[in-house]
């Protein structure tokens, strides 16, 4: 993983931290996992079964945890997967199996999107059945034209998954062959994977040669492109086999030069297959040495995707080219790092709510571009929100709207971003929401913000206010209040998940005034909520209601009822 | 030529040595450079059965990088290849076929023998005897035969490694989620593996033990909880079962073979190691108490043990399996280390062990170069017996008398324990030191005989070492049999002094016109000689070398100086 990457995924999560911590996730009102028990509480003693998702058989030496008068308890289950805990307390708990080789429900969401699982201990309270999945395998053989194995093939798995409501396809792991050809990916949760091999080559040309022989990169069965490959369908506990068949071709190298590079340092290259959605899928890799000559390959025929990378200081160079292999050597290639943008964000404050309830107050700082630009202060700022611009390959750029604590402070920009095609998410303290964001006359809670190489970009503008709106979700079946997934969907902006745990509300703060659309799911595992077309099918189930400036609402939703998680 | 056996009597060698020496050394002139190609052929063999291999791709690449593409051929029916004729040069010659690996010509300890081509060299019968492919691989299984993934697997073995003979640390792995390991490529010989690993479902105290902070900051301690039934752990565990090495089964490794072993882990109740600080210290705080196992040549075993604090000056480890361990805290000061103390124990129930005695003394010292020091450069310590390794890097002072040749060191990474290292003179950023060599050494303001190897006592020990540039030498030359260049036979270059045998000494393989390169040689006497099928030699053990030492070439390297030697094959 580059630098840069490892940059912007701390980014990511910096940013899901700071959403939640600002107040506008929703929380129950009773129930809150992991609390130390009440002393006063009755105490139960609780039975039940850790079973196999997928055959329903009782699975022997499970760990199952769980909070007791004593604290967190361990047992392990008998052979037939029995459990007994004693002392839990009434309430609700939160019981977990664990058991190498299978995932619970809570690990096979990655991102918690389905929630804790929480459990209502009480009087009768029956025999509580806990759900383990097993993981899913894929194996297989890289074999040459011969029928040799090849040895020390790459592989990458890439799984399609949902991440805060988007399917994308994601890294899923990946290993190498033996001496055999044999490779085996374990740890697979259930869903859609693609695989992708690369061989590589040796260098060595033979007399009268002006290539090398290595093997073309493919995606399975022996795709070119992603958009190609045969996905491979996993589900819990499926062993699949995945055979490749590769053969040697003419490969070539790729030499030039690197410009633009910062004193003294290099710069790393790495090439994929133009069809590959994911950096995952590099085969080759290099450097630039510090005068800019590199040295690439060799590529078998085929259009690529050339990266270029370099640090200077805190500022990661960056360019990206298209790269035709032919049936020659790449010579004297010349290559020009480029700086990344850096967007300014103009923020404007509107308040209507002061200490002394004087009515609006607009705020605004003098900026470096259009003098109108928000204050970024970390020391003594305070922060209103963040905004974060998504990438089609997973990549995030993110930034902390402070109010300004004085005139002098760092201006307020997005850095890092490449040409390509960004998708914004924002996010309010709790006491303030975003109302508008705007760059020049793209809606941002509309549209995706699409920056081309080579064009100027305007600043984004960003109108924060304080009048926010507070929300409570019952969630309810044939009438009897339940636990839930809420999803809220603005008319203008990125829909929201929340939670209502074990049969409780659900309640959101700092929303924006507007129109809404509310949809309450048993589970939310693996809901493209961020997808309209993926959502069309409950659009009648949602529920349709207006947030004034300052309202205090109160909804109850009926629940729709999904598969099994994990099970898409 | 006679001018080394002059020089020779000058250094004060006996009269046969030299007379021996002068007989043997000599000066090879090589001859100019030309523009020829030279052709380079040979066949390849199954190393084992002797017979031909064919489809062996080969390559030929030049020793010096370059980025130039190698040359390739491939091995007929009769497993014989030919390459189009290549410039005069040195070239790496390797091989691979399935079930073969890729291996370089006469590959074997980390040397081989490069393709020499040029005038007077005859490459076009080169023999290549391919080791077919050898490895362990396993299972491991706990006590349910259920697979145990990720679990550490060390794998030793016993052989001569650095002219010591020993059970020696090979390599370490992990296992799959199948349960299953594999180390490929090894070479034959006699190995053990070991295995360290914790039961997945293991509930340790450390889980349950909390602190109680009262207002103020005064910090209780919680009893410490009853064991519980699942307050398990896995002994370390032997190839065999075995939960001592000394009854660890061998794993005998021939050529082309790949045998699989199973080791099953059986769990036992876990002990707890409270560590009390010394008097007057803070275990919780400006503290690193780490415990580990010594396995077979000193190599720590990392424990899959949980740590807790319990209290001021209170750390509870808990998961441990009864065994022998050793501790060791550190203890620092504002992020610079103050003191450090080993204890080493024997868990046969829950114990308390006071860590008491004096502290080890802090390494520190100076630098002296003649020559600007490069910006990262740093200073290590060997031990001169196990070879373990410490390093620190030196700061550059910046006043202007020192003129940026002068800098400062401390070890602070890791404790180090009392016993004799070898000071190992900088290297620069982080690159091996190649042209940097020890003019003087002194311990405390008192110098050091041979300039390299100091002592470290219980108390501070600064040291005071000057380094030159330019002043390693470099020793060329050819071993021939019966006036024939000899490949492929291991050359050696063994200090006079017996301490510094295991990291002075300086090895090649000859290449395939005889010719061997020693690199890095720092000044002081030597003894070259070469020693047929000698990779196992035990260099190290004085009375193995003597009469190698009585039959070799002794060699006084000057600073910088070099030189070149002609040498006869010794018989194994």
């Amino acid at each position: 993983m580059s630098s840069a990457t490892l940059l912007l995924r701390f980014a990511g999560v910096f940013g899901l931290l700071g959403g939640a911590g600002m107040g506008q996730l929703f929380v129950p009102s009773t129930g809150v996992p992991n609390q130390p028990p009440d002393q006063t509480q009755h105490l139960r003693k609780v039975t039940g079964m850790v079973v196999n998702a997928a055959t329903g058989a009782g699975i022997g030496k499970a760990l199952v945890e769980s909070p007791t008068t004593a604290g967190q308890v361990s047992v392990l289950t008998g052979p037939d997967g029995h459990f007994e805990i004693d002392d839990v307390p009434d309430g609700a708990v939160n019981l977990v199996p664990r058991k190498p080789g299978y995932f619970n429900e809570q690990e096979l969401e990655q991102g918690g999107a389905a929630g804790p699982r929480m459990i209502q201990i009480g009087e009768s309270t029956p025999d509580i059945l806990l759900r383990l999945f097993p993981e899913g395998v894929i194996e297989g053989r890289v074999l040459d034209e011969a029928g040799e194995p090849v040895e020390g093939a790459s592989l990458q798995a890439l799984v399609s998954q949902v991440r805060e409501g988007r399917r994308r396809w994601e890294p899923a792991g990946g290993g190498s062959t033996d001496d055999t050809g044999a490779f085996r990916l374990a740890n697979l949760r259930p869903g859609q994977y693609v695989l992708f091999v690369n061989a590589g080559g040796s260098r060595g040309r033979k007399p009268g040669q002006n290539f090398d022989l290595v093997f073309a990169p493919a995606f399975y069965p022996g795709a070119y492109t992603q958009s190609e490959a045969v996905p491979i369908s996993i589900s819990a506990g499926q062993h699949a086999q995945a055979d490749f068949s590769l053969k040697r071709q003419p490969g070539y190298m790729v030499t030039g030069v690197v410009t633009n590079l910062p004193p003294g340092s290099g710069a790393s290259l790495f090439a994929k297959p133009a069809g590959a959605a994911n950096n995952a899928n590099m085969v080759a890799q290099t450097g630039a040495k510090p005068n800019g000559e590199f040295r690439l390959g060799p590529l078998p025929e085929g259009d690529y995707v050339l990266t270029l990378q370099a640090q200077n200081g805190q500022t990661a160079l960056w360019q990206e080219v298209p790269l035709v292999i032919g049936h020659a050597d790449v010579t004297n290639l010349q290559l020009a790092l480029e700086q990344p943008y850096e967007i300014p964000v103009q923020l404007t404050v509107v308040r209507t709510k002061t200490a002394g309830q004087s009515g609006d107050i607009e705020f605004v700082v003098d900026g470096p571009t259009s003098g109108r630009t928000a204050g970024r202060h970390m020391a003594q700022g305070t922060p209103l929100g963040n905004i974060s611009f998504h990438s089609e390959d997973g990549s995030m750029q993110f930034v902390t709207l402070y109010e300004p604590a004085d005139q002098q402070a760092e201006p307020l920009v997005v850095k890092g971003l490449r040409p390509g095609t960004y998708h914004m998410n924002s996010w309010g303290n709790g006491a303030f929401y975003v109302e508008s964001a705007r760059c020049g006359g793209t809606d941002l809670l509309d549209a995706p913000l699409v920056l081309r190489s080579g064009a100027s970009t305007p600043p984004i503008q960003i109108t924060m206010r304080d009048d926010v709106a507070n929300l409570t979700v019952n969630c309810a079946t044939d009438g009897k209040q339940q636990s839930c997934a809420v999803i809220l969907a603005p008319a203008h902006g990125e829909p929201r998940l929340f939670y209502a745990w074990a049969a409780s509300s659900a309640v959101a703060s700092g929303l924006a005034p507007g129109d809404y659309r509310a949809y309450a799911f048993d589970n939310a595992a693996g809901l493209e909520y961020g997808n309209p077309e993926a959502m069309r099918d409950y659009l009648s189930k949602g529920q349709a209601f207006t947030l004034e400036p300052n309202d205090q609402k109160t909804i109850s939703v009926e629940v729709i009822h999904r598969d099994a998680p994990g099970i898409e | 030529m006679k001018m080394r056996a002059l020089s020779l009597n000058n250094w004060g060698l006996p009269f046969v040595a030299a007379l021996r020496a002068a007989l043997s050394a000599t000066v090879v002139c090589w001859s100019l450079a030309s523009a020829q190609t030279f052709p380079v052929s040979g066949v390849v063999l199954n190393a084992v059965t002797q017979a031909p291999l064919s489809n062996v791709e080969l390559t030929l690449t030049q020793s010096v990088a370059n980025d130039e593409p190698g040359a390739a051929a491939a091995s007929d029916e009769q497993g014989r290849f030919r390459f189009e004729p290549v410039p005069r040069g040195k070239y790496y010659l390797s091989a691979k076929r399935t079930g073969y690996g890729a291996q370089l010509l006469n590959q074997r300890e980390g040397f081989s023998t490069l393709v020499v081509t040029g005038p007077n060299v005859d490459n076009t019968a080169i023999v290549f005897r391919l080791r077919p492919r050898s490895g362990i691989s396993g299972t491991i299984t706990d006590e349910d035969n259920e697979p145990v993934r990720n679990a550490q697997i060390w794998l030793f073995r016993k052989h001569v490694r650095s002219g010591v003979a020993g059970t020696h640390f090979q390599a370490n792995s992990n296992t799959a989620e199948t349960g299953n390991f594999r180390f490929a490529d090894l070479e034959p010989g006699t190995y053990y593996i070991a295995v360290t690993a914790a039961p997945w479902y293991a509930q340790q105290a450390g889980m349950q033990t909390r602190r109680r902070i009262r207002p103020g900051g005064s910090i209780d301690e919680i009893p410490d909880p009853p064991h519980s039934p699942l307050e398990v752990a896995y002994p370390l565990t032997w190839s065999g079962n075995a939960t001592d090495a000394a009854s660890a089964t061998p794993v005998v490794l021939g050529a082309g073979e790949n045998p699989k072993i199973a080791i099953s882990l059986q769990p036992v109740p876990a002990l707890r190691l409270k560590v009390l600080a010394p008097p007057g210290a803070d275990l919780n705080n400006g503290r690193n108490v780490q415990i580990m196992m010594e396995g077979p040549d000193g190599t720590s075993m990392g424990v899959n043990a949980m740590q807790s604090f319990t209290a001021p000056g209170s750390l509870l480890f808990s998961g441990l399996a009864p065994g022998h361990y050793r501790v060791q805290s550190m203890e620092f000061n504002q992020n610079v280390l103050n003191a450090t103390y080993f204890q080493n124990v024997d868990l046969t129930a829950d114990q308390t062990l006071a860590m008491q005695g004096q502290p080890q003394g802090i390494i520190s010292g100076t630098v002296v170069s003649d020559e600007p020091l490069a910006e990262g450069a740093s200073i290590s310590l060997r031990a001169v017996r196990g070879g373990q390794m410490f390093g620190a890097r030196i700061e550059p002072k910046t006043d202007a008398q020192a003129g940026g040749n002068q800098g400062t060191f401390r070890f602070e990474g890791e404790a180090i324990p009392r016993g004799r290292y070898e000071v190992l003179v900088p290297s620069q950023g982080g690159a091996s030191g190649s042209d940097v060599a020890i003019a003087s050494l002194a311990v405390n303001g008192a110098a050091v005989s041979g300039n390299h190897v100091a002592s470290v006592s219980g108390a501070d020990t600064q040291l005071t070492v000057r380094i030159v540039h330019g002043k390693l030498a470099q020793i060329e030359g050819f071993v021939t049999q019966d006036e024939h260049p000899t490949p492929g036979v291991p050359v050696f270059l063994v200090p006079d002094d017996a301490e510094l045998r295991e990291s002075l000494t300086r090895r090649d393989l000859t290449d395939s016109d005889g010719s061997f390169t020693l690199q890095s040689v720092p000044p002081g006497r030597y003894t070259a000689f070469a020693v047929e099928d000698g990779f196992d030699l035990e260099y190290a053990n004085p009375e193995i070398v003597k009469p190698y030492l009585a039959q070799g070439v002794a060699v006084t390297v000057a600073p910088g100086a070099s030189l070149q030697l002609k040498l006869p094959v010794l018989p194994h």
